[in-house]
């Protein structure tokens, strides 16, 4: 009897875990009539924006009773895996959240709709052409544009008048002389340093996104006109140089990631970067001075020495999946949440969305002189263009400009040796599909 | 149910293997089917950002990964970062166990703080030895600098290339090397007393003491620990992504980090699994040989 007893015991603990994964498949009905829609984003993880998420949600939720929205927040940097891995164990999302350089792998895994069969041409018509061609591959629509951050220049006006800059820079090397004055500040009263500049050079495509205008600004690109890798070229190996000199003055901290930056420049001890204009609130939520910091805040285009040079922007955008078996309601709130109403929401919660169709625009927000800094932005997608995100494998192109940051930065290379090294392992990547 | 013809050991030789059958089950769902699972995909092109569905490739996922010479770099970060662990691990752990297994006081008090680094998850160890060792406003560079240890104030720790590893290692060995102690603890305490009284007696000192009378009686533990550090160490992830994420330049990049990038940031889960597969095989051929040679010194001194 106890032989029997210590048998069903070593029975139950083997057998539990194996049926502790549940089996993953959430209910989408939730009533007679009432479909409910999973909504993947990271939007709500943030507490920058968290509030504006669950305020759109209620809103839609209470115009439209036939739909319940499943909330899924999901830390920005799990999104993409989470979704690929969803999609691929046949579970994915109605609706998600999507950042632009993503688009390239989630169009290659089927995973989208085509947007352009669920909505109607009158209603993409609102949308900025620009936006739309960029979520276009071929020929086929495969997401909403949502908010669009065009890359602009933050500035610190008060490091600015201590080191005697009446304006911001309005080409690249004025910008790196007047980061090289403010460096020359020193560190602050309790001795930290002041940088003159960030450059992001942590090992993540973030910093070879961020780093593409300086590329771009000396006449280079990732690819050329017809697709083919020309990122080893003398535009790159200038931009490199230059960063390198940054680091090496420490004008430019090193080894650091975005929101290291963000930190630096809500600190105060840091005179310029590069952001979205998602970065605004989130300077105001750091700082020690909280919304006292926006007199600071100086915004303006990214600088550059030639006109023909444009403005980078990333983007968020909605995406309806493949997969779900709610397409119709799906795109129903997909178009709410890009909507003018939701995006008064949005504005009124967290602020500083630039917009992304026409009919957004007119939002009393905008004409607000308070926020009269989204004029910039606005102004700016005026001259934007996007990234060249089309390739499934951009992400990992980005990476190794990444690791090319950090070869000049921190371990001092030869930027001719590294562009070349970047031309032979971008190919190589290109040439895997 | 049981077989009153069987022998007595025959009996209990049955109910060992009907204890055992439901665990090994069990594994055989949760462990040994996703390995098999994944030698499988490693000879397939894999890849969950492609719509066509994966294709049997022999073993071009292999060749790929020696051919660009990075399964080298992967290899010597990951024994590197072993034998640096392992070694000072061993080392501090075994000097704190001698020094717990003396009648000082609050020992019991000491035991428990010994143990609280162990007690903290990996993600939060790494994330508090990221601050610690942060450029700008990291503890440790502000108090190396005020006490003159380092010239300058923002000296970069993971982002250096030269001391990444560095940082990484101090932060494994702070939340690991409580467990080795314990086990360690546990052996100097089963050390016969009359052994070390009798080398006493013959002349030997504290040094000779140690060396042949206490290694010898705690080596079945000591292996043990040795080996289970290993193991742990060799799929460490937690720390090392947290921290470095296998940089800056790959400096920090070892076999568990590269699959892992190879499978969730390119989205090849060919070659993810491929590397898992070679690091499998290199392992468990380690463990085996590493257990034959110390089967024999065991044997020598018994």
């Amino acid at each position: 009897m106890k032989k029997l007893v210590v048998i069903m015991v070593s029975f139950l603990f083997a057998i539990v875990p194996v049926f502790a994964g549940g089996n993953g498949e959430a209910a989408n009905d939730s009533g007679e009539g009432t479909v409910t829609l999973r909504f993947m984003n990271w939007g709500s993880a943030e507490e920058s924006t968290k509030a504006a998420f669950s305020a759109m949600i209620a809103k839609f939720e209470a115009d439209n009773p036939d739909i319940k929205i499943e909330n899924i927040p999901l830390p920005f940097n799990q999104m993409l895996d989470q979704l690929l891995i969803l999609n691929a164990g046949g579970t994915p999302p109605d609706v998600a959240q999507l950042s632009g350089y993503w688009m390239s792998a989630v169009t290659n895994a089927g995973m989208l709709a085509d947007m352009g069969s669920l909505v109607p041409a009158e209603t993409l018509s609102d949308f900025y052409p620009t936006l739309l061609e960029s979520l276009t591959y071929d020929g086929t629509l495969y997401a909403l544009p949502w908010s669009p951050s065009p890359v602009v220049l933050y500035y610190n006006k008060e490091l600015l008048r201590r080191a005697g800059i009446e304006n911001p820079p309005t080409t690249m090397q004025e910008l790196f002389d007047y980061a090289e004055r403010i460096s020359a500040l020193g560190s602050d009263g309790d001795n930290n340093t002041i940088y003159g500049l960030g450059i992001q050079s942590k090992k993540l495509g973030n910093a070879g996104l961020y780093f593409l205008p300086y590329i771009w600004n000396y006449g280079g690109d990732l690819v050329d006109e017809n697709g083919n890798v020309s990122i080893g070229n003398a535009g790159t190996q200038r931009a490199l140089t230059v960063a390198q000199k940054l680091f090496d003055n420490n004008i430019t901290p090193a080894g650091l990631e975005i929101k290291d930056l963000r930190n630096l420049f809500a600190q105060g001890n840091l005179g310029f970067h590069f952001d979205g204009d998602f970065g605004y609130p989130v300077f105001l939520g750091l700082s020690p001075e909280g919304t006292g910091f926006a007199k600071d805040i100086g915004i303006t285009q990214v600088p550059r020495d030639s006109l023909s040079m444009t403005n980078p922007y990333l983007e968020h955008n909605l995406g309806v999946f493949a997969g779900s078996a709610h397409q119709e309601a799906a795109t129903r709130f997909a178009l709410y949440l890009s909507s003018p109403e939701a995006m008064a929401i949005y504005n009124a919660n967290n602020g500083n969305k630039t917009p992304g169709r026409y009919s957004v625009e007119s939002l009393p927000f905008y004409s607000n002189p308070e926020n009269a800094h989204m004029q910039i932005f606005i102004d700016t997608m005026g001259v934007a263009k996007p990234f060249p995100q089309k390739s499934p494998n951009f992400l990992a192109a980005m990476e190794e400009l990444a690791e090319g940051i950090q070869r000049v930065g921190i371990n001092n290379e030869d930027p001719s040796i590294v562009t070349s090294d970047l031309q032979a392992r971008i190919e190589r990547i290109y040439a895997e599909n | 149910m049981f077989n009153k013809q069987l022998t007595k050991s025959q009996q209990d030789t049955r109910f060992a293997i009907l204890c055992i059958l439901p665990v090994f089950l069990g594994l055989t769902f949760v462990v040994f089917a996703p390995i098999m699972r994944a030698i499988f995909v490693s000879f397939q092109k894999y890849k969950i950002t492609d719509v066509n569905p994966p294709a049997w490739n022999n073993f071009e996922n292999y060749r790929r990964l020696f051919d660009t010479g990075l399964f080298w770099t992967y290899l010597g970060n990951t024994l590197l970062y072993i034998v640096a662990v392992v070694s000072i691990q061993v080392v501090i752990a075994l000097a704190i166990a001698l020094l717990l297994n003396t009648n000082i006081k609050g020992r019991k008090f000491f035991r428990g703080l010994f143990m609280i680094p162990w007690t903290i998850p990996s993600v939060v160890t790494a994330l508090l030895w990221s601050w610690l060792l942060q450029p700008q406003y990291g503890v440790l560079n502000y108090l190396f600098y005020t006490l003159g240890l380092q010239s300058e104030l923002n000296r970069l720790w993971v982002q250096d290339p030269q001391l990444s590893m560095v940082s990484i290692v101090i932060t494994s060995v702070w939340r690991q090397t409580p467990y080795m102690m314990i086990m360690l603890l546990a052996g100097l305490q089963s050390v016969s007393k009359e052994l070390i009284e009798a080398a006493e007696i013959d002349g030997a000192g504290k040094v000779k003491v140690f060396q042949h009378v206490v290694i010898p009686s705690i080596r079945p533990v000591l292996d043990t620990a040795i080996v289970v550090a290993i193991v742990n160490n060799s799929q460490m992830f937690t720390i090392i992504y947290n921290m470095t994420a296998g940089g800056p330049m790959n400096r920090t990049t070892t076999i568990s980090i590269a699959a892992y990038k190879h499978a969730f940031i390119s989205f090849d889960f060919g070659t993810g699994s491929a590397l898992g597969v070679i690091w499998l095989v290199i392992l468990s051929t380690s463990v085996y040989f590493y257990r034959r040679y110390s089967d024999k010194k065991l044997s020598a001194y018994l």
